[in-house]
């Protein structure tokens, strides 16, 4: 039987469209072609305005911006040998949860476990096995890499420069204990004496306060001496994650556990060498 | 040589649907009450491309294209006694892209999709303040602030044909480009008040010049650039925390 082979012209083709496709999306980049304002604030260096164990910055005196200001998340985030696990159950019955071990100089080992996609997205014949679900993250000066199989020079270029502050923005979202205990009514909140937990001695609080005649409920433990939550056990009606007039069933559940621990040196691997580049006699 | 035409087709494809222009948002105001909310945005964007393609009756070519980009997010939103305000995000989004290509043709078939995924952390604070009403945007730029978390490519083939595998880490960097691509058609997030009370709001949302569909020949179905969920929900801040807390 003849052999069809998908040959060099071809791979000539695909490299062409490589080259197609970047240059098409510089070209939608440039204001000339899509209109875009140069005038609009620029947020992303407002983002990276280093604030100690802040999730992002904000202008004085502004009542508005004081809830960006460090909170008991953004404290612990800032923690040094520590591991943390997070992990959220929501209302649609997805789950995914973060593994996170922080060494005594502040660098990071994250693990990232996610739902699998929905199989029918996929197209027939893929080998879901060959999907993973999971990925790990090595943060050293800040700078995140991904740890990938596939490139053997991972290590050598960061995905993210100021990866603690867009982690502790990612944290701040629906997902995170934070955004929904910005919330609560006055009085939701109860001390409820002190425990030791996960080495640290904690001050533990009741939640337990309505919004829109939907409980949030839980506990939530902070260390006096840091203002971190050392843990905290969240359930948030998943009506209040959907519209009024639609309310959703189930709930968001939040787990955040920490403690401290001796976390080994987290660094990153030696880079492979550089392939030999064979030269010729002259 | 058949199969280049799909291949050439797959670039003009990819230049059409990252140049789409980008329409100016509209903006109007009405009372609502002062106070300072915060609660969450949520959206789902998609790009479905489903298309086939028959050469000769020998070459039949399936292209599927699937495009998920999913922003949950922090919504902080300030109204004054005068009516003026401003919102500000912090919305984080994941991206994936499924590039699927089948190629059948007598002597089998080739398989081989290729995945994409990668997250935006987008901040927006606060401009000078401005007319708030039922419909109030931000500026929301993901493009911006992205980057690539995985990348796989996986070739199934059945019959004598080679290369297959080759073809799919080849054409593996086009996912960057096409998320980076879409991304970039994204300048704003529009929000649409359809309820407000004296504790809380919340109602639509919509990114301009995202929604669009249009077809390239010699296909004959669309690609689609929907946003089957965009909605938001704030609430009036509360003073829970006994500690330094959450204020």
């Amino acid at each position: 039987m003849k052999t069809i082979a998908l040959e060099q012209t071809q791979i000539i083709l695909i490299v062409l469209l490589v080259g197609l496709a970047s240059l098409a999306c510089a070209l939608s980049q440039s204001p000339a072609l899509t209109g875009a304002s140069k005038t609009t604030a620029t947020p992303q260096a407002a983002a990276k305005v280093p604030a100690p164990a802040a999730q992002t910055t904000a202008s004085p005196g502004n009542s508005q911006d004081e809830i960006v200001q460090p909170d008991p998340l953004d404290h612990l985030l800032a923690l040094h040998s520590i591991q943390i696990n997070l992990s959220i159950s929501r209302p649609d019955g997805s789950s995914s949860s973060i593994q996170i071990a922080t060494d005594q100089t502040g660098n990071m080992d994250l693990k990232f476990i996610g739902s699998a996609p929905d199989a029918s997205e996929l197209p027939k014949g893929f080998d879901l096995k060959a999907l993973k679900t999971d990925s790990e993250l090595l943060v050293v000066g800040g700078k995140a890499y991904l740890h990938n199989d596939q490139d053997p020079n991972w290590m050598s270029s960061p995905m993210d420069d100021d990866y603690p502050q867009s982690f502790a923005q990612e944290l701040h979202g629906m997902d995170g204990p934070a955004l929904w205990l910005n919330i609560l009514p006055p009085g939701s909140i109860q001390p409820a004496g002190q425990e030791t937990v996960g080495g640290f001695v904690v001050d533990k609080y009741v939640v337990n306060g309505k919004v829109d005649n939907q409980v949030i409920s839980g506990s939530l433990w902070e260390d006096p001496q840091t203002d971190a939550l050392i843990q905290a056990e969240l359930h948030v009606p998943g009506a209040l994650l959907s519209d009024p007039d639609q309310p959703q069933p189930g709930e968001l559940h939040i787990v955040l556990k920490a403690q401290k621990a001796d976390v080994p040196a987290i660094t990153l691997p030696a880079a492979p060498p550089a392939t030999a580049v064979p030269t010729s006699a002259p | 040589m058949k199969p280049l035409v799909s291949t050439f087709l797959a670039a003009v494809f990819l230049f059409l649907l990252i140049l789409q222009p980008i329409p100016a948002p509209a903006q109007a105001s009405s009372p609502l009450s002062p106070g300072f909310y915060v609660g969450w945005v949520s959206f789902l964007g998609r790009t479905d491309f489903n298309g086939n393609l028959t050469v000769q009756d020998v070459y039949h070519h399936h292209y599927l294209w699937t495009g998920k980009y999913q922003g949950q997010g922090q919504l902080m939103i300030k109204i004054n006694d005068a009516g003026a305000g401003g919102a500000s995000i912090v919305l984080p989004t994941t991206d994936s892209l499924i590039d699927s290509y089948e190629l059948n043709i007598p002597q089998g078939s080739c398989l081989f999709t290729d995945i994409t995924k990668a997250r935006s952390n987008y901040v927006h604070l606060r401009d000078a303040p401005a007319a708030m009403g039922d419909t109030f945007q931000v500026p929301f730029k993901p493009a911006t602030a992205l980057s690539f978390t995985y990348e796989e490519s996986n070739a199934f083939v059945i019959g004598d044909i080679v290369n297959c595998d080759k073809f799919a880490v080849l054409t593996l960097p086009v996912g960057r480009t096409t998320i980076q691509g879409n991304l970039a058609l994204i300048s704003a997030i529009q929000f649409q008040t359809k309820y407000h009370s004296d504790t809380e709001m919340g109602g639509s949302c919509s990114l301009p010049g995202w929604n669009q569909s249009f077809t390239f020949p010699p296909f004959t179905t669309p690609n689609v650039y929907s946003l089957p969920q965009c909605s938001w929900r704030v609430f009036k801040s509360g003073q829970a925390n006994p500690q330094k807390g959450w204020q």
